[in-house]
């Protein structure tokens, strides 16, 4: 494996037991991921996407197969150390906009930075960082906010604010443009291709062509297979 | 229906387990009194109704919240698209609080009524086994001495077959006296030996006539004792009264009444009122320079014995088994054995034993709420356990996040309980000492370790026992599985 690859992906083989009758859903799929690429998995409904990236990122268990990040074998890690890979070498991304409801957005924004011990960091720097993130990524007005307070688009820029805040080797991104209207999801792609451009691999699953036109690979997968790759 | 059901099955059983248990209560008290044989099946039933239709009229009103939910709400999961206010109170920035720690805290200061609703059970069920055990302790307690009107003395001989000598006549009050101090001075054992005589004279006021029964020593000063109101007698023709005979003479202090003692009626000044718990308050004390003749003393309290010594309580210890040897009786006490003598021996243990089998029935159910809690708590928080996960939180945080809260909820309610504890008990149990003739209340005896240590930390392990969550959350996958389940697609 080359210094340069961050995720690689060998033979990998998803299968789930659903009334006594197996299904594959995931079959032999092989790739891998260069440091600062941008890549979009994409396919018709059902045809594995959310599961290659909730699999390749140690969210789920393997049936078969392996796939190494940064040089580790997810199959050979323990619970705990997933966790720690989770909080501190990956960043997160959902569809639905996942938030803690009884804190506020900057709150759940540094948290898993303050659960992190990677770096000695005071509250204030932590806080310092969040909200650095949020001017970034133009949302410092909703610091103080609920999370019922602020919009779709806002809330979603707040989670990828949270998956950036303890500098992941590599963010995963479940149709993080899915529950958004056009200028929302403009916005999203807009921070996410800035985000990649300053470095950042992203892995993400969509189905909006004009997402997966902003990435600098696609990957197409059918029956739980990848068909092809485009660039 | 579903709670009907459950409420009807409970209030049955508990009905059924109510008849042996309050047999078994019943049994220590009614050794010594006599029972009325009305059936108490009848208040069994109603109050087995009157819970049911209590627990029916709370989920009628709970169920009153389906009538808000339209079937859109279905499709858009319960949101609305309407903004609340601001649910967090605390900041993380500001804190010092580790993640976990600080989630806790937030998370019970965030719903406040969910947990205050848990918090004030915890409350109550405390108070209850405070309750109980200040009641306990106090029973047995020196603190009840003023109120069975002696004075304190080292050691107390309640032998019945040496007070039954005084009480038929074969002695006197102060021959008997005289030789228990002859027999345990020859005993190596010096002393001086009293005893409170009780009389039972006739005693008018304006037309008011009573039959209270007067307490006498010659050997004790009136001013020893303690008064509520006015000053102890200082002179042969005055006398304390209890307010409730005062009461019922119709009479206060400074009043003169007429008391007849052995066929001679003079008159006495009533001078203070005080506290009594002997023949339920029916009580009165003269002066001690009161020539009373020993004929007219019909009992006696006890042998009360003041060595010359002075010795201390171990010492007092050791000298009851040899006055036990000496008199061959076993009924010889210090002072908390006294009180415990005159308020019935059975009563204390009937009252420790309630206590054992509350604290019993607390924790059980502390632990059962704890355990619906939890898993109520679990079901609606799945998202968020779930998001946690993915965030790189390990099961062992969520667990001890769960378990803080649960624990934060029992120490203020352990606070609020132990603030209350005193002015509760008092409420709750100040009736009954008045109804056997505390009128004015009494000291309670507080033991502070056990009332104020012990029982919070148990219902805090029974809190965290039930609240412990449970395996799924254990289980990584199952929860990140979550998101899985979440996904249209498989």
């Amino acid at each position: 494996m080359s210094n340069n690859r961050i995720l690689e992906v060998k033979d990998l083989c998803k299968t789930y037991i659903i009334n006594k009758r197996q299904n594959n859903v995931l079959r032999n799929v092989s790739f891998s991921i260069d440091k600062g690429e941008m890549v979009a998995v994409m396919g018709p409904s059902g045809s594995g996407k959310s599961t290659l990236l909730y699999t390749v990122s140690g969210m789920d268990k393997m049936t078969a197969g392996d796939v190494k990040f940064c040089g580790k074998s997810l199959s050979e890690q323990s619970e705990n150390s997933l966790a720690e890979m989770r909080l501190d070498d990956m960043g997160f991304i959902f569809q639905q906009m996942y938030m803690m409801k009884n804190l506020s957005i900057i709150d759940n924004i540094t948290l898993p930075a303050v659960k992190s011990t990677r770096k000695k960091e005071s509250r204030k720097e932590i806080l310092r960082r969040g909200q650095d993130l949020m001017h970034k990524l133009g949302i410092s007005e909703i610091c103080e906010n609920d999370i019922n307070e602020v919009s779709g688009g806002q809330l979603q820029r707040a989670c990828i604010c949270r998956s950036m805040i303890n500098d992941p080797q590599m963010i995963f991104a479940d149709e993080p443009t899915g529950a958004l209207n056009r200028t929302s999801s403009d916005e999203v792609m807009e921070e996410l291709t800035k985000l990649n451009s300053e470095g950042t691999t992203i892995m993400l699953v969509t189905h909006d062509s004009k997402v997966a036109a902003k990435c600098s690979r696609v990957l197409y997968i059918v029956d739980g297979n990848i068909r092809g790759s485009i660039i | 229906m579903k709670y009907l059901g459950i409420a009807a099955i409970g209030a049955v059983i508990g009905f059924f387990l109510s008849i042996p248990f309050g047999n078994m209560l019943l049994s220590s008290v009614s050794r010594k009194m006599y029972l009325g044989s009305d059936s108490s099946a009848a208040v069994g039933i109603l109050c087995s109704l009157a819970v049911v239709l209590v627990i029916l009229a709370f989920c009628w009103r709970c169920t009153r919240k389906i009538k808000k939910l339209s079937p859109i709400d279905a499709v858009r999961s319960g949101q609305t698209g309407e903004r609340f206010k601001k649910k967090g109170l605390l900041r993380l920035g500001k804190s010092k609080l580790g993640a976990t720690g600080f989630l806790a805290l937030n998370d019970v200061f965030s719903s406040p009524k969910q947990f205050g609703v848990m918090t004030v059970i915890f409350t109550v069920c405390l108070l209850l086994v405070m309750c109980l055990a200040n009641t306990g302790n106090t029973l047995a307690s020196r603190k009840l001495l003023p109120l069975m009107c002696s004075t304190d003395s080292d050691i107390y001989i309640t032998d019945t077959d040496m007070i039954m000598e005084v009480m038929t006549g074969e002695t006197t009050v102060t021959e008997q006296c005289d030789k228990i101090e002859k027999k345990l001075t020859d005993n190596g054992l010096p002393c001086s030996v009293h005893a409170e005589g009780l009389v039972s004279p006739a005693v008018e006021f304006k037309g008011n006539k009573l039959s209270p029964t007067f307490l006498y020593c010659k050997d004790t000063k009136a001013s020893d004792y303690s008064y509520s109101e006015g000053y102890a007698p200082k002179y042969s023709n005055e006398i304390a009264l209890t307010s409730s005979v005062a009461e019922k003479l119709e009479a206060g202090i400074g009043d003169k009444v007429n008391i007849t003692i052995n066929e001679k009626t003079d008159e006495y000044i009533v001078t203070a009122l005080f506290q009594s718990m002997v023949k339920l308050g029916e009580t009165g004390r003269f002066h001690e320079s009161l020539k009373i003749p020993d004929s007219a003393v019909s009992q006696v309290m006890g042998f009360q014995i003041d060595f010359d010594d002075s010795p201390d309580e171990e010492e007092i210890k050791s000298r009851i088994s040899r006055v036990k040897d000496i008199f061959d009786t076993k009924y010889v006490d210090d002072t908390d054995g006294f009180v415990m003598s005159c308020i019935g021996e059975g009563v204390k243990d009937t009252i420790n034993g309630v206590k054992v089998f509350v604290l019993l029935i607390i924790v059980i159910i502390v632990i059962m709420i704890s355990v619906l809690m939890e898993r109520s708590f679990i079901s609606k928080e799945k998202p968020e356990i779930a998001l946690m996960k993915a965030m790189g939180f390990k099961s062992r945080s969520v667990r001890r996040q769960h378990t803080l809260r649960f624990l934060i909820s029992a120490a203020i309610a352990a606070v609020l309980a132990i603030l209350l504890s005193t002015p509760v008990t008092r409420l709750c149990i100040d009736p009954i000492f008045g109804i056997m003739g505390a009128i004015d209340g009494v000291e309670y005896n507080i033991k502070p370790v056990e009332v104020f240590a012990v029982y919070p930390v148990i219902i805090a392990a029974a809190t965290v026992l039930g609240g412990i969550p449970h395996s799924h959350v254990h289980e990584d996958h199952q929860s990140l599985g979550y998101f899985r389940h979440r996904i249209k697609e498989i």
